[in-house]
């Protein structure tokens, strides 16, 4: 199989796999380059960058040399003169996205042409300055500018420098070799998914762009990436910049409290299984955070919520309605480095009815105040930050209950037994999912489309799944069930089928919920989600229901002054056996029972779980997560 | 050759949907096969059951309504009221008989009624072999959801104290039938006064994905949850609005210290068994025509109006 290459990194292009070298060994080429065990590479050669000529694999998965650090590939009888030469390296692009490196004959000793940082106290050899993202904290390391000089590494010296490169250079992929003779081109990557230019122990602060680097040997389709803690806890406040050109991760990393973090990134695919790296442990620092990420939607009142390292602190939030008139401030004291409390949305006799607002957090050493407690961590330098509210329109009821599934593969004699099971039988005689829900049958609820007595909706085609987003889009619909296949970004999907996928990108265009927006919004909240699928809850799916990837309670959401609402998947891959189709159908027909019974939601899931009503068959996978409220009941507020 | 094809479909399809009504071929162990019929059997709600089960709950509806003396016009009329009935399937408690079969210790179990009685202002939801009672507020003040008094109440000064919401809770919970020398023995009881933000060890600290806050400043609401037992799973909650002393939120988990007599339906399975009554159609007698009916007697469409001309000036 031709293996896929996706890579992009613009202004880092020549430091494609750092300590890269290629020799001239007699008639072979030699590539080697620093390794660590268990990685694999994929190495490739075109001899020279015509179009009409396309890429030779030379390995796929080579495994990194073991014993040593350094892996080292040998292509044989390439070099008409025999000559032994160590020769230099060079990279360039296709102008696609790809990289290559271009054999020259002869290393040249140049200036720098671009500034390169080293630490101050020289443990480490200098390396170039773009190999960091924007935002990572190089303190303590001294920028070696190309004219020779020599500066203190300073954040905002940085951003102008990139600022003017970018206007120079308009778009940096259009570099190439510039005619250098050449034997030909490699090109050697890591097989996965890398976070570009990120090291253990990097400090991050602020909002930080970090480029994806993929090297694939399947062609299946990639339905999304998703971004992790080591725990396997999705990564909050981190999202690609554009889900559909999906080659740089951006993390807002005042989302999550300040400390340090083993992150990695995942890519899924419609029916492969997902390509993970190997865990990068970095540390975020800021001296103003808003972990609280969902309290930045508000209904009837506000929640402001913001923690500081600076303490004990003044504080000043100047309040901007729509994000730029300046309606007054807040101004308080913390002790302890936590700000919050609640406001009514009034300044005592006027009550704003803006859609969204800005505030500016400022915040200094108190003074005439005592001192931070030895070890309490407290800075003494003042710091400022920025946050953003959006409001979400207060809803009632029960809602309606949009239910779906689809097939898993193309045996019909399967998928006519998950419709039965979805349906609760022929005639409602197992309950499942539909005649337990659906107010033509035991429940109480009004259902999408197509879901009927011994009938329920299936998504099996492009014109299935633009009905099921056109229910999921309509405002009446709080809740959603869904059987099929999924993956931490997807559902849908089915080898050898028409079954589409949705990706969670699709579902928040349709139902415009940014959680984790650098501005948020939050449009068409669900009140009770359960994807019924494969690892559906190890990413950030409910973020797209507008529901936060964390478990909470339902005073957490009451606090917001907003609904609470719950999210129901699975952190594993669960299996489906269709001849036990009867038993799941009686336990998924027990968990509605008791959700419309008033149960919390955590009981249900527990009695599901422990097959309290399938006398111990077909019992819910025990790898179930639920984001948002635990406890959140039928009725609760 | 495709008409064949198309027959075998359709009698698969078809011999698929008889054998779902009974118990499909895959389940080949006779006890599951035999547990599964119970389940097909039992998995249902026929006329006679929902009866008697509707009419118990609205009794113990009622029973609360009258001695909570919740604002709601009282006594709860059947038409007043949605009632939803749980099939016994999902309300029995099988038998611990171990010397049984499977099957027969399901027989032999004990069913009880279990629902869901709805009315304009409270939700009871009641019975089960846990023996609930839950009674919910779901209209305040005309409104659907508390939430919408927020920030009213973020302003309203409470009319009682943490003690006083706990003095509340008591007497409503002894007038409901709860022995509470009993369920102290057992529980331990607290107070949360709910405000903007939650206390952390009010929550399991697991369900955190965050550091919980260190703030000890809040925005009190007057919202009281009266708990016994443990904070995340109380065995009963009572939840009381400071502002009119009046009760949002009740929910007994059942045990032995609620006196109130579980709401069992002795012939569960005979009724469930016994079909429903034919349904029938009311039929109208064949009118004549009358004498001054319209009767059309030209079934062509009314001819199209004639294009309208405008008058234009030289």
């Amino acid at each position: 199989m031709e293996p896929e290459w996706r890579s992009y990194c613009p202004s880092f292009i020549h430091l494609q796999l750092k300590g890269l070298n290629i020799s001239v060994h007699g008639s072979d080429i030699w590539l080697s380059w620093p390794s660590v065990e268990g990685e694999t590479y994929i190495v490739q050669y075109r001899p020279d960058l015509t179009t009409n000529l396309t890429w030779i694999t030379l390995a796929v998965n080579l495994p990194a040399a073991t014993g040593t650090n350094l892996t080292v590939f040998i292509h044989s009888n390439q070099v008409a003169c025999h000559t032994r030469q160590t020769i230099g390296m060079k990279f360039s692009s296709d102008g696609n996205g790809t990289e290559t490196l271009e054999s020259e004959t002869k290393r040249e000793d140049k200036q720098p042409a671009e500034p390169m940082v080293i630490p101050k106290d020289g443990s480490k050899a200098a390396v170039p300055l773009a190999l960091y993202p924007p935002g990572v904290d190089l303190s303590g390391y001294i920028i070696l500018w190309p004219d020779g000089s020599a500066e203190e590494w300073n954040a905002e010296l940085v951003e102008k420098w990139q600022a003017s490169q970018q206007e120079e250079t308009g778009d940096p992929q259009t570099k190439d070799s510039g005619g250098v003779p050449s034997c030909g081109f490699y090109r050697v990557v890591k097989n996965g998914v890398h976070l570009w230019g990120l090291t253990n122990g990097t400090v991050l602060r602020g909002v930080v762009e970090i480029p994806l680097e993929m090297a694939l040997t399947n062609t299946d389709q990639i339905t999304g990436i998703s971004f992790y803690t080591e725990d396997g806890n999705p990564l909050i406040g981190a999202s690609l910049k554009n889900p559909e050109s999906p080659w740089i991760m951006v993390w807002d990393t005042t989302m999550v409290p300040n400390g340090t973090y083993a992150i990695y990134a995942e890519v899924d695919f419609a029916a492969d299984d997902s390509v993970t790296n190997s865990p990068v442990t970095v540390t975020v620092s800021n001296v103003i955070s808003f972990p609280n990420y969902f309290s930045r939607i508000f209904g009837d009142c506000m929640w402001v919520y913001a923690e500081s390292t600076i303490y004990p602190a003044d504080f000043e939030i100047a309040m901007y309605a729509d994000e730029t008139n300046y309606i007054g401030s807040f101004y308080g004291y913390t002790d302890d480095g936590i700000i919050s409390f609640l406001w009514d949305l009034t300044d005592g006799g006027y009550t704003f009815t803006n859609h969204t607002f800005k505030g500016e957090f400022y915040i200094t050493p108190a003074s005439g105040k005592s001192l931070p407690k030895p070890g309490a961590g407290g800075q003494s330098s003042s710091g400022s930050g920025t946050n953003f509210w959006a409001k979400e329109y207060p809803w009632s009821g029960l809602g309606k209950f949009v239910v779906a599934y689809s097939p898993l593969d193309d045996n019909s004699t399967r998928t006519f037994r998950i419709g039965l099971m979805v349906a609760g039988g022929t005639g409602g005689e197992y309950g499942g999912v539909t005649y337990t829900l659906g107010n033509y049958g035991w429940g109480l609820y009004e259902l999408s489309p197509g879901n009927g007595q011994g009938s329920a909706f299936q998504m099996y085609d492009g014109m299935t799944k633009t009905n099921l987003l056109t229910y999921l889009r309509d405002i009446s619909y709080r809740n959603f069930y869904y059987f099929g296949h999924g993956s931490p970004s997807a559902i849908g999907g089915a080898p050898g089928t028409t079954v589409p996928t949705i990706t969670a990108h699709e579902l928040q265009k349709v139902l415009c919920n940014f959680l984790d927006s650098a501005k948020p919004a939050n449009y068409h909240p669900y009140r009770f989600v359960f994807l019924d699928g494969c690892r559906t809850g190890a990413g950030k799916m409910c973020e797209k229901f507008g529901i936060p990837a964390q478990t909470v309670s339902t005073n957490f959401f009451n606090a917001a002054g907003v609904r609470a609402r719950a999210f129901l998947g699975f952190k594993k891959k669960i299996s489906f056996n269709d001849a036990q189709w009867t038993w799941r159908s009686l336990m998924l027909s027990g968990f509605f029972i008791d959700w419309q019974r008033g149960l919390p939601l955590d009981v249900c899931v527990s009695n599901a779980v422990n097959g309290v009503h399938t006398g111990g068959f077909q019992k819910m996978d025990s790898s179930y997560v639920i984001y948002g409220a635990y406890n959140l009941r039928i009725d609760s507020p | 050759m495709k008409k064949f094809a198309f027959f075998v479909v359709c009698c698969f399809t078809l011999t698929w949907m008889v054998q779902a009504q009974d118990v499909p071929p895959e389940i080949t162990d006779p006890e599951e096969r035999e547990i599964l019929r119970l389940a097909i059997k039992l998995n249902r709600v026929s006329l006679a059951y929902r009866t008697v089960a509707a009419q118990m709950l609205l009794e113990e509806a009622n029973f609360l309504a009258e001695q909570l003396k919740l604002p709601m016009p009282r006594p709860i009329q059947p038409t007043d009221a949605y009632i939803w009935v749980v099939p016994p399937w999902y309300s029995k408690a099988d038998s611990t008989n171990l010397s049984l079969s499977k099957p027969d210790r399901i027989r032999s179990a004990t069913f009880y009624a279990d629902g869901v009685v709805m009315t304009e202002k409270f939700e009871f939801s009641l019975g089960g072999p846990q023996n609930r009672r839950y009674v919910h507020r779901s209209k305040i003040k005309d409104e659907d959801s508390i939430l919408d008094l927020f920030p009213e109440l973020a302003r309203t000064p409470s009319l009682i104290d943490t003690n006083g919401a706990y003095q509340l809770a008591t007497q409503w919970l002894a007038a409901v039938g709860v022995d509470l020398p009993e369920l102290e023995r057992k529980h331990r009881w607290s107070v949360f006064q709910h405000f903007f933000w939650g206390n952390p060890e009010d929550l399991p600290k697991d369900k955190w994905t965050y550091n919980p806050p260190k703030t000890t400043k809040k925005t009190m609401l007057p919202i009281f949850d009266v708990k016994w037992g443990d904070d995340s799973t109380p065995v009963v909650q009572v939840t009381v609005l400071g502002t009119t002393k009046e009760l949002l939120d009740l929910r007994i988990e059942g045990g032995s210290f609620l006196k109130r007599p579980p709401l069992i339906i002795t012939n569960a399975i005979e009724l469930n068994t016994r079909p429903d009554p034919p349904m029938k159609q009311l039929e109208r007698p064949v009118q004549e025509p009358q004498i001054n009916q319209v009767v059309p007697t030209n079934p062509m469409p009314k001819p199209p109006a004639p294009f309208r001309r405008e008058i234009r000036k030289p």
